[in-house]
């Protein structure tokens, strides 16, 4: 569970956004949308305790964990040594991991069918690998929150596929809560239960997806004209944003 | 208070001398080691040296400290500790602060004491004569290394001082007791020839002096080898089991670490199987108007002391007369026995091999 | 820092060595123990005084076999002199070049790993330069061994404090903010030991301020080695219990710690086992360079980037290197030659080397 009550946060003496509530049941979905320089990482960052909030508070009902957008690694451990990175909350400052660990590592790679990769490079893997690699590793601490700084930004439409599925499963299986943000509206509308809107001025909105994805909402939020619209495919109503470009 | 009277007297002094170089003098052109020609109006009046052996030869020469201005102050320093200061008690009162570090002109000093001569080291590079030049300074450039340069030292410093002939004496005394020596060590086939070592350094690490240094010349002249003359240079720093693999017969120790005595190098369990320990033949080499391990106006003692050690058999200088006769002639000064016995070191060296023979006879009779 | 966005092996020759060695994973300590061993039972048997093998063999096997045994296969072959040369010259040297050699190139490799800078080494930090200082102070006012190790520690602690001191702000300190501190602290240490030198007597106090910053093992004895046994073997076991965190460490003080890690505290405590080892390497035997930032390369390109395996495999490396230099260094020529002469004269065109291919890879290449 997630409680997030009259949150305000700035960042370069500008205040990012004010007045923000919401409150996660466990096992849901929620994206951020909003676009560059509007504040999602440091939402995520203040939500994280990393950025310190100007007013207000955030209540976890357990630690949350952190994928970060950018997981080019210096060193190039392999697979599963980066994924039983994860398990460092468990451990003490002495301890290295244990074979319950590296079961638990090993499990986690399992969930999206990496298991093969187990004794590669990291930094041999391909963008999408990389991602799922990152998020399993943020599994294996067996939190209950999972935070995502732009999951699925970088990677090519399978991936951006592979990478949404997963973490809807997890939210499905696991009843792991997500907070994740995107630039792109659809993932919001494809998983997120809730969707969150950092609009200028330090304004937001938050509401079940379908209820906040509205076209006067992303218009206002992108500063273009955004038309929402609907198509079926295999008895499946699909939503989608469509920027109008000029 | 005591500067100005210093002030005054240096100022009398140097008033009495002008005249005195007005009258007889004339203009003296010096070509120093590196070639340069300084232009001298008269005999130096006022000099300064940098280089370490050089105050000491200079104050032989000149017969006093008159007109020695400024000296190196770790000369300085040894001077102090030494028999010289007794010889020459007016020399303490020598400025010493002619120098940053190590060999570096004070030029602001030295523009102060406005010298007639500096004498300064010609082969430390530019950077310790540059200054000088650019001050104006008039500077002679010595050279360091083998005895033909100690004797050019010699040469210039009496011309430069006007007293050739005094210079030609110490010349002659030099050349004539190397070739005393010679006469008896050239003969010497190799496996005579003891092997010797030099250690320019006890703590914190072993040095040692290889074949282009003075001592060098002093063990060859005296019939022994330098057993690190495998090397060249004057300051190598070695390891004990390569003394162990030398394993020289004699181990002469320098004087400019002041406690440094052979009963260190006994008591040394490191140095136990060297056969200089075993046979106690381990010297702490003496100290006079300046240290015997550098070139200096009484070398010819130090080859004497040289020889008696190494070929104890073969050389049997009345070291003792010599030294006060020397000193009667260097410094117009004469040693007691109590004197002659520092400078020889006599009780630091009294557990070695031989050395008894050093010792003050006419005492112990 | 995009200068420290990967290393640049290239991945594919480095994924097959690391395989083949993967291979023999359970008996590599063991392999890298007997090379060590070798590799100072070689060196016993070098030096300037010539000594036969066999006579230092059997000096080994007498300390291990029985007198009778001994006896039979022909007694006492060695002089006094021998012996000595072999257990008061050499083996003292040798233990502690090995010694230091693995405290140097652990901790290099701890701090490249929690700074995630391969670039950076035990003298980034301004440690060395603290330890140094110390050291000279104490060769101006004492003379005894002890007082130069208390000086060197408390130097290296000094200055690690002023890194903390100049990192201090209201935010967390960054790794690059403490890279430039110690860069500032090792100039500011610096210049005071210039000072001390400047103070210092030439005929006495001088010369052993210029030999003992220059680093060397010529004066190596079983006191210096029991001296700094504790605090290294100390400051070496809070690194191996890290070996863990640093890999947390390494993906970045904000990730590290939404994993759960207290960055600072782990970071301070790493540099504080760092201090311990680098300063007591250089209280007895000056400042040696290079080991610290070059072995732990050459480890990672044979054993991999996982510091569980890499701070050991560093500290094994590092002891096999030291030791070869300095047997180098004391027994290539008659006099003794530089200790950081040599680990430069191999480290910088190794180090070179290493640079020219990350920068044709561009940094980024895994």
């Amino acid at each position: 569970m997630v409680e997030v009550s009259n949150l305000e946060f700035s960042a370069g003496g500008k205040t990012l956004c004010s007045h923000l509530n919401f409150s996660l049941p466990r096992g849901s979905i929620m994206a951020v949308l909003g676009p560059n320089g509007r504040g999602k990482t440091t939402l995520l960052r203040t939500l994280l305790g990393a950025h310190r909030a100007s007013a207000g508070s955030v209540r976890f009902d357990a630690h949350a964990a952190y994928v970060p957008q950018h997981s080019a690694m210096i060193f190039s451990y392999d697979v599963l040594t980066v994924v039983t990175l994860g398990r460092a909350r468990h451990l003490r400052w002495h301890q290295s991991p244990g074979q319950h660990d590296i079961n638990v590592a090993r499990n986690c790679l399992e969930i999206f069918q990496l298991a093969h990769l187990a004794r590669q490079p990291f930094n041999a893997l391909s963008g999408g690998e990389k991602q799922l690699v990152t998020i399993a590793q943020a599994i294996a601490s067996d939190s209950p929150i999972l935070i995502l700084d732009e999951p699925a930004s970088a990677l090519d439409l399978s991936n951006q596929n592979i990478v949404l599925s997963a973490l809807r499963r997890l939210a499905r299986e696991r009843n792991i809560t997500i907070i994740f943000t995107t630039h792109h509206p659809q993932h919001a509308q494809h998983i997120a239960d809730y969707t969150l809107l950092l609009f200028p001025h330090a304004e937001n909105a938050f509401d079940r997806t379908q209820g906040v994805c509205t076209d006067a909402h992303l218009t206002r939020l992108y500063g273009l004209p955004v038309r929402v619209s609907s198509l079926s495919q295999d008895n499946r109503r699909i939503d989608c944003a469509i920027p109008v470009f000029s | 208070m005591r500067m100005r009277i210093n002030g005054s007297l240096g100022f009398v002094c140097a008033a009495a001398c002008c005249v005195m170089a007005q009258g007889g003098a004339e203009p003296i052109m010096l070509k120093d080691m590196l070639g340069h020609t300084v232009e001298l109006a008269g005999p130096v009046r006022k000099s300064v040296t940098i280089p370490l052996p050089a105050s000491s030869l200079f104050m032989a020469l000149d017969g006093g400290n008159t007109h020695l201005a400024g000296m190196n102050p770790r000369a300085y320093q040894h001077m102090k500790s030494g028999i010289l200061s007794k010889i020459f008690p007016r020399a303490l009162q020598t400025r010493h602060d002619i120098t940053h570090s190590g060999f570096a002109p004070n030029v602001e000093t030295l523009l102060e004491i406005s010298p007639d001569l500096i004498w300064q080291w010609g082969h430390m590079g530019d950077d310790l004569l540059t200054p000088l030049h650019e001050a104006g300074l008039p500077v002679a450039a010595l050279l360091y290394g083998d005895e033909r340069r100690t004797r050019e030292w010699v040469r210039l410093m009496g011309k430069a001082l006007g007293k050739p002939e005094r210079a030609q004496v110490l010349l002659d005394w030099r050349e004539n007791t190397e070739k005393q020596i010679r006469a008896i060590t050239n003969r010497l086939p190799p496996q005579q020839r003891p092997r010797v070592l030099y250690l320019s350094r006890y703590r914190p690490d072993y040095r040692v002096a290889g074949s282009e240094s003075n001592f060098n010349f002093d063990v060859t002249l005296a019939g022994g080898v330098n057993v690190a003359s495998g090397s060249r240079g004057s300051g190598h720093p070695i390891n004990i089991e390569q003394i162990m693999a030398w394993n020289p017969q004699i181990i002469l120790l320098n004087n400019f670490e002041a406690d440094l005595s052979p009963a260190m190098i006994y008591a040394d369990p490191l140095w136990r199987d060297i056969q200089a320990v075993q046979e106690r033949r381990v010297y702490k080499i003496p100290a006079g108007g300046y240290f015997w391990d550098p070139p200096g106006q009484e070398s010819p003692l130090q080859w004497q002391w040289v020889s008696m050690i190494v070929h104890p058999a073969r050389f049997k200088w009345p070291l003792r007369a010599n030294i006060a006769e020397a000193y009667k002639m260097l410094y117009e000064y004469d040693p007691s026995p109590q004197d002659i016995d520092a400078v020889l070191h006599v009780r630091m060296n009294k557990a070695s091999k031989n050395y008894e023979r050093f010792r003050n006879t006419a005492v112990s009779r | 820092m995009n200068v420290s966005a990967t290393l640049p092996y290239p991945v594919s020759r480095m994924m097959r060595l690391r395989q083949r060695v993967g291979k023999w994973r359970p008996t590599r300590w063991l392999a890298l123990g007997v090379l060590l061993a070798l590799v100072m039972l070689t060196a016993l048997c070098v030096g300037r005084y010539t000594l036969p093998a066999s006579h230092v063999s059997a000096m080994i096997l007498s300390h291990v076999m029985p007198s009778d045994w001994m006896d039979l296969m022909g007694g006492k072959t060695w002089t006094a002199a021998e012996w000595r040369v072999v257990h008061s010259v050499r083996a003292p040297r040798i233990l502690l070049a090995a010694l230091i050699g693995a405290g140097l190139a652990m901790s290099g490799a701890a701090l490249q790993g929690a700074f995630r800078n391969p670039l950076v080494g035990p003298q980034i930090l301004g440690i060395s330069s603290g330890a140094a200082f110390g050291g000279c102070l104490a060769i101006l006012m004492f003379t005894s061994l002890a007082a130069i190790l208390g000086f060197a520690f408390i130097g290296g602690a000094l200055a690690i404090i002023a890194v903390y001191a100049l990192t201090w702000t209201r935010q967390r300190s960054t790794t690059l903010i403490l890279i430039l501190a110690g860069i500032i602290t090792g100039a500011f240490f610096g210049a005071m030991i210039s000072l001390v030198t400047y103070m210092a007597d030439p005929d006495d106090t001088l010369p052993a301020i210029v030999f003992w910053l220059m680093g060397s093992f010529a004066t190596a004895s079983y006191f210096k080695l029991v001296a700094i046994l504790a605090p290294m073997l100390f400051g070496m076991a809070i690194l191996m219990a890290q070996r863990f965190c640093i890999n947390v460490l390494s993906l970045g003080d904000e990730h590290a710690a939404a994993l759960g890690l207290r960055v600072e505290r782990q970071r301070w405590l790493l540099l504080t086992a760092v201090t311990l080892i680098v300063s007591s390497g250089v209280a007895v035997s000056g400042a040696v360079g290079w080991v610290g930032l070059v072995i732990p390369h050459a480890a990672r390109m044979i054993f991999g980037p996982d510091h569980r395996t890499l701070l050991p495999a560093s500290a094994f490396i590092g002891a096999i290197y030291l030791v070869i230099i300095d047997t180098i260094a004391r027994s290539a020529t008659a006099a003794e030659m530089p200790l950081s002469v040599i680990t430069a004269l191999i480290g910088a065109p190794v180090f070179a080397w290493l640079l020219r291919r990350a920068h044709d890879k561009g940094w980024s290449h895994g």
